[in-house]
């Protein structure tokens, strides 16, 4: 098939930077953009390998060569000595979370030798992979975020149990006129146990919508319901 | 005329770090004065400075990260089938033998990432391909 041997980078350049991280190329083509692969499928190949067999102009060595490499592997270990204990120190006051600080100091290094090994010059390699290290991590603690299952809150959990079920029908219908459609389905099947995969697979909506909106649902609720006093508060205050 | 790091309104990481120093301009200094964020950044980082000064990250931590560092960077290097593969998935087949060709050097050692790395820079720009090149290391 013409499209076999090589999807198009710029598609995966604008996944990355729509979604904050990359996903097989198979999904765009199953998207429908086969048009828009089909319309780059000329301009492709020559080029590339022109950046290939580029050289640095300044140190002569090419990318992935030897000579490149053995410099890399100089260069990221003297840095190591350097500044590996300031760097995890940082991730770590940014991050605190230890695992993850690791997790940042060693791609950060990664990054650098693939970096260097490329013989790419880097004016200032400590704030080069602080900002690498800054970045990772932002990036990581959004997933995190992105990705958290929120609790419901006691009062709500109880209140589904509640043996008054007029209370009960006045509580969801109260909520569900405060909440809009797609906020309301998410939340109702998040009652119901389900985890936000389902919940995006039934929904058709994107794990990371469906956690934004029942966090959403959430804060709308918070501001509806008095938890201590087990009661919806007047109306006014919704 | 005003500095590289005026014109985006924040300053970079070099600035931040030479401010950490304590060899900032004083147009730095003057902004870290009135932007919280920065200076949060700022102070993050010569607390950094400061934490590695003092040994306060034990020697056995950093020797760790080293070692689990440098099998990772054996895996980028060995590069093999399974980086071919993947990259064959993203430039084709005819420049992946290209850069085959142009970066094996020693018996067993195919350097493709680092040979692809210009690639998927110039295709990419810098954050996306430093995130694909070390994801694909990890395929080695």
């Amino acid at each position: 098939m013409w499209w076999d041997d090589s999807p198009p980078l710029f598609l995966y350049r604008l996944l990355y930077r729509s979604k904050g991280e990359s996903l097989p190329i198979q999904i765009l083509i199953e998207k429908g953009l086969l048009f828009v692969l089909y319309s780059l499928k000329g301009a492709r190949g020559n080029s590339m390998l022109r950046v290939v067999e580029r050289k640095s102009p300044e140190s002569g060595r090419t990318p992935g060569s030897k000579a490149a490499v053995d410099h890399a592997q100089s260069q990221v270990t003297a840095l190591y000595h350097e500044r590996g204990a300031e760097f995890l120190a940082y991730a770590m006051r940014l991050s605190r979370d230890e695992d993850l600080a690791r997790d940042a100091l060693q791609e950060g290094f990664l990054r650098y030798f693939i970096a260097c090994s490329a013989d790419e010059r880097i004016e200032s390699p400590r704030a080069w992979m602080y900002r690498v290290m800054h970045n990772y991590l932002i990036d990581r603690m959004k997933q995190v975020e992105a990705h958290k299952e929120c609790e419901l809150p006691q009062s709500l959990a109880y209140t589904s149990a509640l043996e008054d079920r007029c209370f009960e029908q006045q509580v969801l219908a109260r909520l569900e006129s405060a909440l809009s459609r797609r906020e309301w389905e998410c939340f109702r099947l998040r009652t119901e146990g389900m985890r936000y995969e389902e919940i995006a697979a039934r929904t058709n909506l994107a794990s990371g919508t469906v956690g934004a909106l029942i966090n959403r649902a959430l804060r709308k609720i918070r501001r509806l319901v008095d938890p201590e006093a087990m009661k919806l508060r007047p109306m006014e205050q919704k | 005329m005003m500095s590289s790091w005026m014109n985006w309104g924040h300053p970079d990481m070099e600035s931040l770090v030479e401010w950490a120093d304590g060899q900032a301009s004083p147009g730095i200094v003057a902004h870290l004065a009135r932007c919280r964020p920065c200076w949060e950044q700022g102070l993050r980082i010569r607390d950094s400075v400061q934490a590695a000064r003092r040994g306060e990250i034990p020697e056995g931590t950093l020797e760790e990260v080293l070692q689990e560092l440098q099998m990772r960077m054996r895996g980028a290097l060995a590069g093999g089938s399974n980086v071919a593969a993947a990259l064959e998935h993203y430039f084709g087949k005819q420049v992946v033998r290209e850069l085959e060709s142009s970066t094996h050097w020693d018996a067993g050692q195919k350097p493709l990432l680092s040979g692809a790395r210009p690639l998927f820079h110039a295709f990419l720009g810098r954050k996306a391909a430093d995130a694909l090149t070390s994801r694909l290391a990890d395929v080695a």
